[in-house]
């Protein structure tokens, strides 16, 4: 993670970061026909319907796929395309790993909480 | 592809690199002199204008009054990222096909190197400024294009046991394509041991499997074959095109990264030119990274999915190898002009005039491939020596 780079909310997200700000990670649900799709998603990408309301995640992913950033005096942060529990992908950093999770390794929800900015969900390894 | 054809009858290509001073503008008006010069013609044979602006700004429409074109039956601004330049090409070619217009210029042109700035910041901007959504996932570290391209990577290489020795074959050998050709930026010789020891940029990318950044500007003069055949150079006929653009739905079940639109894109341009994979000599594979090389290869047919990687480090894509690809060094180590790189590189190619240790020995077919965005984007031309059979 960057220090200086913060996230901001804009009028589509508000209520996404809303849900943050309390502790919940949302995605979209389709009314139609009951598809989970991502946070983004201004039509459901099975049925099209553009009946989508904000749904709660259980908090759990996996890695598709893994990378690791350079930083200051041989430090690494690591950042992951995850596959939510219930089928988005998201991009997020993961937190408390050395070197990148191979595909497929479980993690779990942490919302981060910058001083600046407004609040983005990263992931943990469980021990 | 049967019938009539368009071709290429003119390149341009300004100085490139660490050139300061100029602006896109500025590069774009060079390219387009000198492609027309180069097909012997006069700005005034000119009818259609298509232009490809890159990061910096500055090149917009107002190119055409800069130039001095007057009474344009073609003028427009296309914006499809690295896969421009074969859009451009296949626009024209459908526009003088048509007859609704006779001598197209293509061009792209940008400037987004600084003096005593890293070559890295030029791309920066666009992420830094992301609001909303997206800005969440810069905050939490995928602060570049590096880092999304580094991610589509990683799942290919776990998905297929890509290594990155293969990774690193790739970067070696379009570096001995480039020390052979002036143009260059880089040439002296990599080897794999420099590629292991250079710094990780994002893992699993090595600073050598990244493009570099460029300022310049490529134009290519588009027209009839039969006109064509009446100018000085030799026509490098377009046989062929293809368009493909995934739009990849990011959850479970999602391809992305482990296949691309040169899949579609290749098919299409293929079937058109009546050709397959066998047929082509020579391979310009758009080279943002080691890994779009090994993936698009795959996808346009020229092994199976998963077995690049080996192809890669057998030499079969460096100089003397089965299948040469990205001669003049690729965007790796030749120089960063988006989708203008492949196609410059064909043209040459094509002509036969890609000079001594670079020329492939048969050219007659040649595949060039763009790809815009993270993998949003592409286009393939299959470009010809003479009349498709």
């Amino acid at each position: 993670m960057t220090a200086h780079i913060i996230a901001r909310r804009d009028a589509a997200s508000a209520a996404w970061f809303d849900g943050l700000t309390e502790g919940l990670l949302l995605i979209r649900r389709c009314d139609a026909c009951g598809h989970h799709c991502r946070p983004d998603a201004e039509a459901c990408t099975a049925c099209e319907s553009r009946d989508l309301r904000w749904a709660e995640t259980m908090g759990t992913a996996r890695v598709v796929a893994a990378v690791s950033t350079p930083g200051e005096a041989g430090t690494a942060t690591i950042q992951a395309l995850v596959e939510l529990a219930e089928g988005p992908w998201m991009h997020a950093p993961v937190l408390g790993a050395s070197s990148a999770p191979p595909p497929g390794t479980a993690l779990v929800l942490t919302i981060l909480r910058p001083d600046h900015g407004e609040p983005f969900p990263a992931f943990t390894v469980p021990a | 592809m049967s019938g009539r054809h368009a071709a290429i009858a003119g390149l341009g290509l300004t100085e490139v690199g660490k050139v300061y001073g100029r602006t896109a503008a500025d590069f774009a008006d060079e390219a387009v002199r000198l492609a027309v010069t180069d097909a012997g013609l006069k700005l005034r044979d000119v009818d259609g204008l298509l232009i490809n602006a890159g990061k910096s700004p500055g090149l917009d429409l107002g190119l055409a009054k800069r130039l001095g074109l007057r009474d344009l039956t073609l003028l427009s601004q296309v914006q499809s990222f690295g896969a421009s330049a074969g859009i451009m090409v296949a626009q024209a070619a459908t526009a003088v096909l048509s007859g609704a217009a006779t001598t197209v210029v293509c061009v792209f042109a940008d400037a987004p190197l600084r003096e005593n700035a890293r070559s890295g910041d030029a791309y920066l901007s666009s992420s830094l400024a992301a609001t909303g959504f997206r800005s969440a996932e810069t905050a939490g570290g995928f602060t570049s294009v590096n880092h999304r391209y580094a991610v589509a990577a990683a799942r290919y290489m776990a998905h297929y046991g890509v290594t990155d020795d293969h990774l690193g074959a790739v970067a070696v050998g379009q570096r001995q394509w480039a020390a052979h050709n002036p143009a260059a930026q880089f040439r002296k010789p990599l080897t794999l041991e420099d590629y292991h020891r250079s710094r990780w940029v994002v893992e699993p990318l090595h600073l050598f499997d990244c493009c570099l950044v460029s300022n310049g500007g490529a134009a290519v003069v588009v027209t009839t074959a039969e006109r064509a055949a009446a100018l000085p150079r030799p026509p490098v006929h377009v046989w062929g095109w293809g368009q493909a653009h995934p739009g990849y739905v990011m959850e479970r079940g999602s391809d992305f990264g482990l296949v691309t639109g040169a899949a579609a894109s290749g098919a299409a341009a293929m079937k058109m030119a009546g050709i397959t994979p066998s047929d082509v000599d020579v391979r310009e594979i758009y080279d943002c990274y080691t890994y779009t090389v090994l993936v698009t290869l795959e996808d346009y047919g020229f092994c199976a999915k998963g077995e690049a990687g080996e192809l890669a480090a057998s030499g079969a894509l460096a100089p003397g190898g089965a299948l040469p690809t990205n001669t003049g060094g690729g965007q790796l180590s030749g120089f960063y002009l988006w989708g203008m790189t492949p196609l410059v590189e064909a043209v040459q190619q094509v002509r036969g005039q890609a000079g001594e240790g670079r020329q492939v020995p048969r050219h007659d077919v040649a595949l060039v491939s763009g790809n815009g965005g993270v993998l949003d984007h592409h286009a393939t031309l299959v470009l010809g020596a003479g009349h498709a059979s």
